[in-house]
């Protein structure tokens, strides 16, 4: 039996197979702009806001539609 | 023909059918519209119920160079039997449960069908007549014009039999309302879902399917004769059919379009064309299905030069949208509070929770970033050339599967194995980050993408794990979601290569 937090061991005869590539210590979320309030996180953000708004006046506008 | 008349509509059990030969000299067109949808007294054509769409499915075959039909009759129709056993069943009037169905050829065809196996090539697909004179269109699979073959359409392959022999449709599944029974709504949903029941194996729904996944939502009038549906009938619709109808709103105004970051109107049903997937849209009475588009100038491929190809119930299928004066064209209906166009619904397979306004919002933000950090840093490749501002983005949905199969030969090895051995979703979101001068020349144009995972928080910000990898010229990188591993592979030189969509990247008429 194992659990989540256990690794098992290999059969003697594997060989691990592994994602191409080479390791890198930089994330890809680590890579983006560092500056939490920077000027493009705050464009960004707002035309996520916008988006949003707009689904949501969408919805409530939609009342009188019949298809 | 006397559709309601027992022996008028199915003369003889003996008799299959008939062949009519087509742009052979005779009048074979009008002696098939005549047959089923005669001039009306007193009724201009496009006044006369039924008679738009049919007329459009006829032309449709006609632009393809048909040359011979073949009206089978007492064809056992699965979806008209749901509408006639739920519906026309329980009327007064009898109607017969069968229908007819037209196959159309470009070859010639025998009188006794005898050379049917040898031009089985030819088939250009099939239209399903149902008993109902005012909506005899049915179910129909056809393939679109020929002028259209360069354009971007979300066209399946549909496999029918006839006297034994297996024929192949390929086209944008079509069926118009009855007005009664199955409204624009139910059409746009039964389409759309007959499309993906093709497209991606998912569960045949009927109309009575459809009708019944109609039922949540706010009812806004009687559903039997239907008077109509709500908006949130049709999306309850989408998500009880299996869909995920994200709605995105369209902009009020042509410059609010074009100047639109995320959802400018061509572009939004772009995307979803782009991604195999119909669109349907919505007026304040009216709804539609988006298929397909192109450019109609290949040189400047953008907002203004953008037609869309729309399936409408009632006019029929594969109509261009530019040019047109009525509310098939958005840019016609601005201003006008109720035939403008008001919001797209992509019917997206139900495990893709982003929309690919948001998708691209957040791919294009991290090609744009890493692609000028790299060049700050005097990285020199095929992205970071582009100078800013000039990057163009090219987005659609595919199976994690798909876009693995897909990077073999048209990346370097090291970037396809890099791709490959990413642990990819069900479904991505790829943003293709596309060099526009090259795709007018229709050269290879891609030159980075960014792959976002279709389930990721429909929220997701600029760093979020939404993003799962992304290449930029050459420097590509992924990080995994458990361990928050990460890979990276650089490869120098890397040349613009296609796109992973088949077709051209600026579709334009040939």
């Amino acid at each position: 039996m194992t659990n989540e937090t256990t690794t098992p061991a290999l059969p003697p005869s594997a060989r691990v197979v592994r994602a191409y590539g080479q390791t890198s210590q930089v994330s890809l979320a680590q890579e983006y702009d560092p500056t939490p309030e920077s000027g493009r996180r705050q464009q960004f953000q707002a035309e996520l806001e916008r988006l949003a708004d707009a689904e949501r006046e969408e919805i409530i506008s939609s009342s009188e539609i019949l298809l | 023909l006397d559709v309601l008349s027992y022996s008028g509509w199915s003369p003889s059990d003996i008799d299959l059918g008939f062949v009519l030969p087509l742009n052979t000299g005779g009048d074979g067109w009008a002696e098939l519209r005549d047959y089923y949808l005669p001039a009306a007294p007193g009724l201009a054509r496009e006044e006369q119920p039924g008679a738009l769409a049919f007329d459009r499915v006829l032309e449709v075959a006609k632009l393809g160079k048909a040359r011979s039909a073949f009206v089978e009759w007492r064809y056992i129709d699965i979806d008209f039997r749901s509408e006639h056993s739920f519906f026309y069943s329980t009327t007064f009037r009898r109607y017969p449960s069968v229908c007819h169905r037209i196959h159309f050829f470009t070859e010639p065809l025998e009188d006794d069908l005898g050379n049917l196996g040898d031009i089985a090539d030819s088939y250009l697909g099939y239209s399903v007549i149902r008993p109902l004179p005012t909506s005899p269109v049915g179910r129909t699979v056809l393939a679109p014009p020929p002028h259209l073959e360069s354009a971007i359409l979300t066209t399946v392959e549909d496999h029918v039999h006839l006297n034994g022999i297996p024929l192949t449709a390929h086209g944008v599944p079509f069926v118009s309302q009855d007005g009664q029974y199955l409204r624009c709504s139910h059409s746009c949903l039964w389409s759309a879902s007959y499309h993906s029941h093709l497209r991606r194996r998912s569960p045949r729904h009927l109309p009575r399917d459809v009708r019944e996944a109609a039922l949540g939502g706010e009812v806004v009038g009687r559903q039997t004769p239907h008077e109509g549906l709500s908006v949130a009938q049709l999306l309850s619709a989408l998500h009880n059919l299996g869909f995920s109808g994200g709605r995105v709103p369209l902009p009020r105004s042509k410059e609010a379009s074009a100047q639109s970051k995320t959802t400018s109107l061509p572009s939004t049903f772009a995307r979803y064309a782009n991604s195999g997937i119909p669109t349907v849209v919505f007026n304040q009475f009216h709804s539609w299905l988006v298929v397909g588009y192109y450019f109609s100038d290949p040189a400047v491929p953008g907002h203004d030069t953008t037609c869309l190809i729309v399936h409408d119930d009632v006019q029929g299928p594969y109509l261009e949208s530019l040019g047109r004066e009525d509310y098939l064209n958005p840019w016609h209906v601005v201003g006008d509070e109720r035939r403008q166009w008001r919001a797209a619904i992509p019917a997206l397979p139900s495990k893709v929770y982003i929309t690919a306004e948001r998708a691209e919002w957040l791919g294009r933000e991290r090609l744009t970033f890493v692609s000028e950090k790299l060049g700050s840093e005097g990285s020199v490749n095929c992205c970071t050339s582009i100078p800013g501002g000039q990057l163009r983005f090219r987005t659609y949905v595919t199976t994690g599967a798909q876009f693995k199969e897909t990077v073999a030969g048209r990346l370097p090895d090291e970037l396809a194995s890099f791709y490959r051995t990413v642990h990819l979703p069900r479904y991505v979101w790829v943003v293709e980050a596309i060099d526009e001068a090259l795709a007018i020349q229709g050269e290879p144009c891609v030159v980075g993408e960014a792959l976002i995972d279709a389930t990721a928080h429909h929220l997701a910000g600029a760093d979020s794990p939404a993003l799962l990898a992304r290449n930029v010229g050459g420097n590509a990188k992924a990080t995994s979601l458990d361990h928050r591993q990460t890979l990276e592979v650089v490869v120098n030189d890397l040349s613009p290569y296609p796109s992973g969509l088949p077709g051209p990247v600026c579709p334009h008429l040939e």
